[in-house]
């Protein structure tokens, strides 16, 4: 049994379903079978093939009804739902048939029963795909739908068998009871099936309506649109056409051999169930051992090529020569190599369209691809008839096919695309909102976005931000009035953003209404006068000095200090030195100030000044709030001077708080610390639960690492140093600047290493003590990194790859939903870098295929395993590793 | 429960907890108590303001919805891995039940206050609970899909 598994490629748990929909398939390709031969022998027999090409006319019209109808219902209810009323209709229907040719009323009878069974035979095909498709996920689907499709096969088989050896005897006619009794079984073995396992699981109702005409139309008409936006749809249509004509013409001129070849109707019936046997046998042997190992091989694109490819080699043959050895390699093209390799690898193509569409698509090409097909079809040989000279229609064949192989290249292009479009959409990820875009959008907006902004209200920040961005050259004449009607509070962030932007015009706003608000405003205001160097804001610092808010003061002693102002400066140090042996909150204000220090020109005094900044730092550090720590840490951000131990602690201790506000300010001053400890504090900020911090530790090293990238490929790539997360939030941070070369070591690299831990973690499966709470804790470990590492490869691929394309495949992987996975390694698949891909994509699927994975036999020793471990450097995986060494040898003493 | 490594195990474990990576358990570990009830005993009333949330490590308790919370009459029972009081931490309306301690029960317990801190200090810990409940509630409507079903086909039936 575990071979079979191996070799089909099924996991366990799918024995199950794979079993029931062979079987169910078995029942519909016997079926078909049946009325493949009794339709064809009884038309061309009774009726005559002159009237095929009419008959072609005739059924697009059918198939054009019957689609509509089809389109309407297709996504309403469940697929097993319409097969139970399907099965039921077209048992009547059957009943009807035979008794009508038994009792030789009518001969219109006969193509009646053809045109029956044609349009019947392409909605048993279609509606079987959407079955299938309702019960399996992506990659399950790539597995098992040449396998669950060969039943139909079997079924041919078993019906071609039954037809050599009963039409003879029992006579075409009849077979119709046998495929009646057929009709029942497969009816009764659907209905037992999902009264016991339920709906379909990936079946999605669309809306009922309650005017059931509109909502026909609609449906309809929503499949319109999507087929004509639908880049992958579009060409799929198109080849689609060329594909059906393509058929129809190799069909008509294989039965023009045999209607002529064979004179008894029962022995056409039996040639038909012999041919039915090899075409059948061939496509099962195909289906079952091949084609989704050619799949997984050549991917799907390339298996897509496979049937055009053939279409074509056929025509050419029958160029050469239209006789039996030639219609038989035709019929071995469109009813072998078509559904053995085609219609799976077809169906493929559709399951990567939204889902709720994918019924609607499949209807829209049987209600409008199909009939206008073979109405081209039927019109092109009825006129070609005419002419004795089968060339006449093997030609305009000939250049289908090679039409059909163009689209189908084309197709080919818009899958990769769509995959990844439609995967997109479902995980909702929005498109960035860039500036840039806002500017595109025209007067309008802007116009909206001034009249919010202007309101002064807290919404109005954010907008504000957006303006100044998009519209630096006009922002600031907005915000003004929004600044003079807004809180305090709001006017000072509108403020700074207004800076962003360098207009002089709010520096003149500034010197007019220095009184405007609060004393904090007046300090921000007085600093941007300080930053743009206005001249005209000397006066007003030489106030602002002498300021009874500490604040304020402080910010005319900056204004001083940095500018820096000689004739202002001894005014600046007095006023300094009274605030830093003030009053705390005056000492919390000036210590500010140890960042203009460098400006004091006197060294004696400026020692002095740095050392009382720093004593009352260490001071009043502890007592103050987290705010105020935070305002003392932000301002040793920009210091680069030394700092004894104390202040060293103190930034020590900020960095284990809670508040993530206060250990990124803590971070920003970790440059403060010695060399060893700042390496160390850096790493573990890297690795913070906060993305605050972790950019914290990034704008740190930026500032204060030499050569980030170069410290940067050391961690990621030849150290492997510190967690996951750390590593990545280190590759955010250089990944625009790397070389493409150095990515793509660091994506080879990061495959190796998830390939170690995934084996690592299958060791530590293999394990026997399943109780064991430090191995059971490892493995949740491992099983994480392993995402993890996973995650900083796509990373690092990303700026190989098209927009987002990576961004699409870690959200569809982080979904852990079963048929977003699957896309998403089928999505990663579509990466032209194939070299490169096919590792990843192979553990993917060892990964997330666990029954395919080829080494999974393959296991360490745990010990070597845990001691591999220990030797990482990643803190938390380490400690696990060594825990659980621990433990074990625990228990082997103790046992 | 002593040994942190044995929390985090218990965490990852739990059903609330599952989806948080073991990197931020750590931190969600060393911020909970251990405390024990026993039997007959109720851990909360329906009604009361909840501040707590718990993970059972050892027992059994009963859930009861009854406006009286002396009445056992239980929709439900908990056990070993098992939170519950989570609802509350999230939606701060009163406890929706009445938790019966059925058997003596060893509980590790998450002040409200402190979740939030690390919320706000750790926000991938929200992310892992948020995914978690989300679970939970697929459970729940699954279990209420095939109920209905399963009653849809005995009313066919009949």
């Amino acid at each position: 049994m575990k071979y079979l598994h191996q070799l089909f490629l099924i996991e366990e748990d799918e024995t199950g379903s794979v079993l029931y929909f062979l079987a169910f398939l078995v029942f519909v390709g016997f079926g078909m079978a049946l009325g493949n031969a009794t339709a064809n022998s009884l038309f061309l027999k009774r009726f005559g093939i002159d009237y095929l090409p009419l008959m072609y006319l005739l059924q697009g019209a059918a198939c054009f009804i019957t689609s509509l109808f089809y389109a309407s219902v297709a996504d309403l209810i469940p697929a097993e739902r319409f097969f139970k009323i399907l099965f039921a209709l077209l048992a009547t229907v059957v009943l009807t048939f035979w008794i009508l040719i038994s009792s030789d009323v009518n001969p219109l009878v006969f193509p009646a029963y053809f045109l029956f069974y044609e349009v019947i035979a392409d909605l048993l095909l279609i509606h079987s795909a959407l079955y299938i498709n309702q019960n399996l996920n992506t990659l399950q689907a790539k597995r098992l739908s040449p396998i669950i499709f060969s039943g139909q096969q079997i079924g041919m088989i078993i019906g071609g068998l039954f037809l050599t050896f009963a039409a003879p005897v029992i006579g075409t006619e009849n077979i119709l009871v046998v495929w009646l009794v057929f009709l029942l079984m497969s009816l009764s073995l659907i209905a037992t099936r999902h009264k016991l396992k339920g709906l379909s699981p990936y079946f999605r109702p669309t809306r009922k309506s309650a005017n059931k005409l509109q909502h026909m139309t609609s449906q309809i008409t929503q499949g319109f649109r999507f087929a004509i936006t639908s880049e992958l749809l579009r060409n799929y249509t198109i080849a689609m056409v060329f594909m059906v004509i393509t058929y129809y013409i190799i069909s008509y001129s294989v039965k023009s051999v045999y209607t002529t070849s064979f004179t008894l109707e029962e022995d056409l019936t039996a040639f038909f169930g012999t041919l039915a046997i090899f075409t059948s046998g061939f496509a099962l042997v195909v289906q079952l051992l091949f084609t989704n190992r050619l799949i997984q091989r050549f991917g799907v694109p390339a298996m897509n090529l496979f049937f055009p490819l053939f279409s074509l080699a056929s025509f050419a043959g029958m160029i050469f020569h239209l006789g039996m050895p030639t219609a038989i390699a035709g019929t071995f093209n469109i009813k072998a190599v078509m559904p053995a390799i085609h219609n799976p690898v077809r169906s493929m193509f559709l399951n990567v369209l939204p889902q709720q569409i994918q019924g609607r698509a499949r209807a829209m090409l049987i209600a409008i691809v199909l009939p206008i097909s073979l109405f081209v079809t039927g019109i092109l040989l009825l006129f070609l008839q005419e002419l004795e000279n089968p060339i006449y229609f093997l030609v305009p064949g000939t250049v289908a096919a090679a039409l059909f192989l163009f689209y189908s290249v084309r197709m080919n292009h818009a899958y990769g695309k769509t995959l990844l479009t439609h995967l997109k959409e479902h995980l909702f990820l929005p498109e960035e909102q860039t500036a840039t875009s806002m500017r595109l959008t025209g007067k309008d907006n802007l116009a909206s976005i001034v009249n919010a902004v202007s309101n002064g209200e807290e919404s109005s920040v954010s907008l504000a931000r957006i303006l100044a961005e998009a519209y630096p050259e006009s922002a600031v004449e907005h915000i003004i009035p929004a600044i003079k009607n807004a809180e305090p509070k709001i006017a000072d962030q509108l403020l700074k953003i207004a800076s962003t932007t360098n207009d002089p015009a709010i520096n003149q706003f500034l010197i007019e209404n220095s009184g405007l608000h609060d004393n904090h405003f007046r300090s921000t205001s007085l600093k941007q006068l300080i930053n743009s160097r206005d001249e005209k804001a000397i006066p007003l610092i030489r106030q602002a000095i002498d300021d009874k808010d500490p604040r304020v003061s402080i910010a005319g002693i900056h204004g001083a200090l940095s500018w820096p102002l000689e004739k202002l400066h001894d005014q600046a140090i007095d006023h300094l030195n009274r605030l830093l042996n003030g009053s705390d909150t005056e000492q919390l204000a000036a210590i500010e100030l140890i960042v203009d220090t460098g400006y004091i020109i006197d060294s004696e005094t400026r020692n002095k000044t740095i050392q009382t900044c720093l004593d009352a730092t260490a001071r009043i550090f502890n007592s103050q709030t987290d705010a105020g720590k935070i305002q003392i840490l932000n301002t040793y951000r920009h210091w680069d001077g030394k700092c004894g131990p104390d202040i060293q602690r103190l930034i020590s201790e900020a960095m284990e708080q809670t508040d993530p506000k206060l250990r990124s300010a803590a971070v920003q001053c970790a440059h403060l610390l010695d060399k060893n400890d700042y390496a160390e504090k850096i790493e573990i900020a890297l690795a913070d639960g906060h993305a605050l911090v972790r950019e914290a530790a990034v704008s740190s090293l930026k500032i204060h690492t030499p050569d980030l990238e170069q410290l940067a490929i050391k961690w990621i790539l030849d150290d492997n140093r510190g967690s996951p997360r750390a590593q990545k939030t280190l590759l955010n941070a250089i990944i625009d600047d790397m070389p493409h070369t150095t990515l793509e070591s660091i994506v080879k690299n990061k495959i190796e290493d998830a390939r170690h831990i995934y084996a690592a973690l299958k060791s530590i499966r293999s394990h026997t003590d399943k109780d064991n709470r430090s191995i059971k804790l490892l493995k949740h470990v491992l099983k994480e990194r392993f995402q993890q590492v996973l995650d900083i490869t796509l990373t690092a691929l990303e700026p190989m790859c098209a927009q987002n394309v990576i961004s699409i495949i870690q959200a569809g992987i982080r979904t852990h939903d079963d048929r977003y996975m699957a896309n998403a390694c089928e999505a990663l698949n579509s990466i032209p870098n194939r070299k490169l891909i096919q590792p990843l994509g192979q553990l993917l699927q060892d990964a997330f295929m666990p029954g395919q994975d080829k080494n999974e036999a393959k296991t360490e020793n745990i010990n070597s395993v845990l001691e591999k471990l220990m030797i990482r450097q990643d803190n938390w995986l380490r400690e696990c590793a060594n825990k659980t060494l621990v433990n074990i040898k625990e228990n082997y003493s103790h046992g | 429960m002593a040994d942190l490594f044995d929390r985090i195990l218990f965490l990852k474990e739990s059903s609330i907890f599952s989806k948080v990576a073991t990197d931020d358990l750590r931190y969600v570990a060393q911020a909970l108590e251990d405390d024990v009830f026993f039997a007959g005993e109720r851990v909360f009333d329906i009604n009361d303001q909840g501040d707590h949330l718990y993970v059972i490590t050892d027992g059994k308790i009963g859930i009861s919805i009854d406006p009286d919370p002396a009445k056992k009459e239980f929709v439900a029972y908990i056990g070993p891995g098992e939170a519950f009081g989570e609802m509350n931490l999230v939606d701060d309306l009163p406890r929706s039940a009445t938790a019966h301690v059925i058997e003596d029960t060893r509980v590790l317990s998450l002040e409200k206050s402190r979740l939030n801190g690390l919320l706000l200090s750790y926000p991938e810990i929200g992310v892992g609970i948020m995914r978690a409940l989300s679970l939970k509630i697929r459970e729940g409507h699954a279990r209420q899909a095939k109920i209905q079903s399963q009653k849809t086909g005995e009313d066919s039936n009949e």
